[in-house]
């Protein structure tokens, strides 16, 4: 009887296994050398960041302690600022105030006296009495406040209370309100 | 003959035909192992840190900046002039300096003030003053409250015209800051003097309202916050009112008495010399220390 020899045969498929699993763990063993540096490099870019917040948190807190040192400065002037700032606002409702009263002691002409001035500032209202000698006098008085030059320089101009006294002078009041002043840009 | 036994795992077979492939497995396993564990929380800790820098960078910048504003020569300029403007606008009730620059502007125009009133309000040391800074709600919306107060002083002033002018007009060029809001002129027929003749020139009684202002707002700032700029505007007005009339006032930081003797110190004035006993006071909260 002729003898098969089995072993050979399966020798043979035991080596083509093995190369064929060789060749996988080539690949698997690739990969995980290439996830290793992959890993690496991730942890070494981390430990960077962690590096870089610690020197810009370090350098905060130097200008910090700087920033405190100067506070006692910094009290003075945000204070004065604010002040300067309150002035302003004052200041342009109060040259509004005198360029209003200026402009109008000065249109009517040197026969017509204000004798009383009030100005409140919340509604910038200016309210003045003047006294004019006579008749003549008032109506130039009257055409000067209808005139739509002051019309456009002035929100609103009321004329009222009209009265002559014994002497045969005559007084009004007038009421105007003024527009806001522009400031300088 | 025996049966073959399927059930059992030869595991020592497996090993020596396909070790490769086990060593393929482990590497597998390995690589996810270090994909889960260390790739992917390394990844989303290195975005959190970008992020984080970012934010970092911004606030030293913002700190580096506010460093450089309060060593530039605008800050210091107006810490330095802090004096002038705090004349200007007192954080306190300027009674005592309205009065005085009253007084001054009314000698140097010539003219008498001949009445005056006021109602100067609480005038409370600084430890027992409420704040003043709550936000006022007027109907159903709440508005910020003004940043200073006005304290007014009615007064009665008599002079020639032109004088009369020149007090109103320098009434507003000094510190502290004021106007002038209610003004009535009326004339004063014939001033007789003590010879029995009469004044050449026509005099004027005035009655004013002068409003002095103070400054009632609080001012906070945070640490990283920028510092505000000074303004073209407020540039000018410090300008202005360095030509303003100023009038050096000692403030007194003791009281001077004569002791138990001599309580005024009327012996002072005579020529004697009592023992002065002397108080001093605490900078800080004006009371006896």
């Amino acid at each position: 009887m002729k003898e098969i020899n089995f072993l050979r045969e399966r020798r043979i498929r035991l080596t083509k296994g093995q190369e064929k699993d060789r060749r996988i763990m080539k690949i698997a063993a690739s990969i995980l050398a290439g996830v290793m540096v992959v890993a690496l490099v991730v942890v070494v870019v981390s430990l960077f960041f962690r590096q870089r917040i610690n020197t810009i948190v370090q350098a905060e807190e130097q200008a910090k302690q700087q920033i405190l040192s100067d506070e006692e400065v910094e009290k003075s002037y945000l204070l004065s600022l604010n002040k300067l700032q309150s002035l302003v606002q004052l200041d342009k409702s109060r040259q509004n105030k005198q360029e209003t009263i200026s402009y109008f002691t000065s249109i009517f002409g040197p026969d017509v006296l204000v004798t009383k001035i009030e100005y409140v500032d919340q509604d910038k209202l200016l309210t003045f009495r003047i006294q004019a000698k006579d008749v003549f006098i008032l109506r130039h008085v009257f055409d000067t406040l209808i005139s739509s030059d002051l019309r456009t320089k002035f929100n609103q101009v009321n004329m009222s209370n009209l009265s002559r006294n014994g002497d045969g002078v005559y007084e009004m009041s007038v009421a105007v309100v003024m527009k806001d002043a522009e400031l300088i840009k | 003959m025996k049966s073959a036994n399927l059930n059992n795992l030869n595991w020592r077979y497996v090993f020596n035909t396909r070790r490769f492939l086990l060593a393929a497995a482990g590497c597998a396993l390995l690589s996810l192992v270090l994909v889960m564990m260390v790739i992917v929380p390394q990844f989303n800790q290195i975005l959190i840190n970008q992020s984080k820098i970012d934010q970092e960078k911004k606030t030293l910048g913002q700190l580096q900046n506010k460093m450089q504003a309060l060593g530039e020569s605008n800050t210091l300029d107006l810490v330095n002039q802090s004096k002038l403007v705090d004349s200007a606008l007192p954080s306190h009730k300027p009674l005592l300096e309205l009065m005085s620059s009253l007084n001054f502007v009314a000698s140097w125009a010539q003219i008498n003030i001949t009445d005056i009133q006021l109602s100067p309000g609480e005038i409370s040391t600084d430890s027992s003053k409420t704040a003043t800074t709550s936000k006022v709600v007027t109907k159903g919306k709440s508005v910020a409250a003004k940043a200073y107060q006005n304290l007014d002083v009615d007064l009665t002033v008599e002079g020639e015209l032109d004088r009369l002018n020149m007090f109103l007009k320098n009434v507003e060029n000094t510190v502290p800051f004021s106007t002038v809001t209610k003004f009535t002129l009326a004339e004063i027929k014939g001033r007789t003097l003590a010879d029995g003749s009469n004044t050449g020139n026509k005099t004027y009684k005035a009655e004013l309202t002068i409003s002095t202002y103070y400054f009632t707002q609080s001012v906070n700032a945070a640490l990283i916050s920028p510092l505000t700029p000074v303004g073209n505007n407020e540039q000018a007005l410090l300008t202005k009112l360095k030509s303003y009339t100023m009038l050096n006032q000692t403030q007194q930081k003791e009281i001077q008495g004569g002791g138990s003797q001599d309580l005024f110190g009327i012996k002072s004035l005579t020529g004697e010399s009592p023992p002065k006993e002397v108080i001093n006071l605490d900078e800080e909260t004006g009371e006896p220390i």
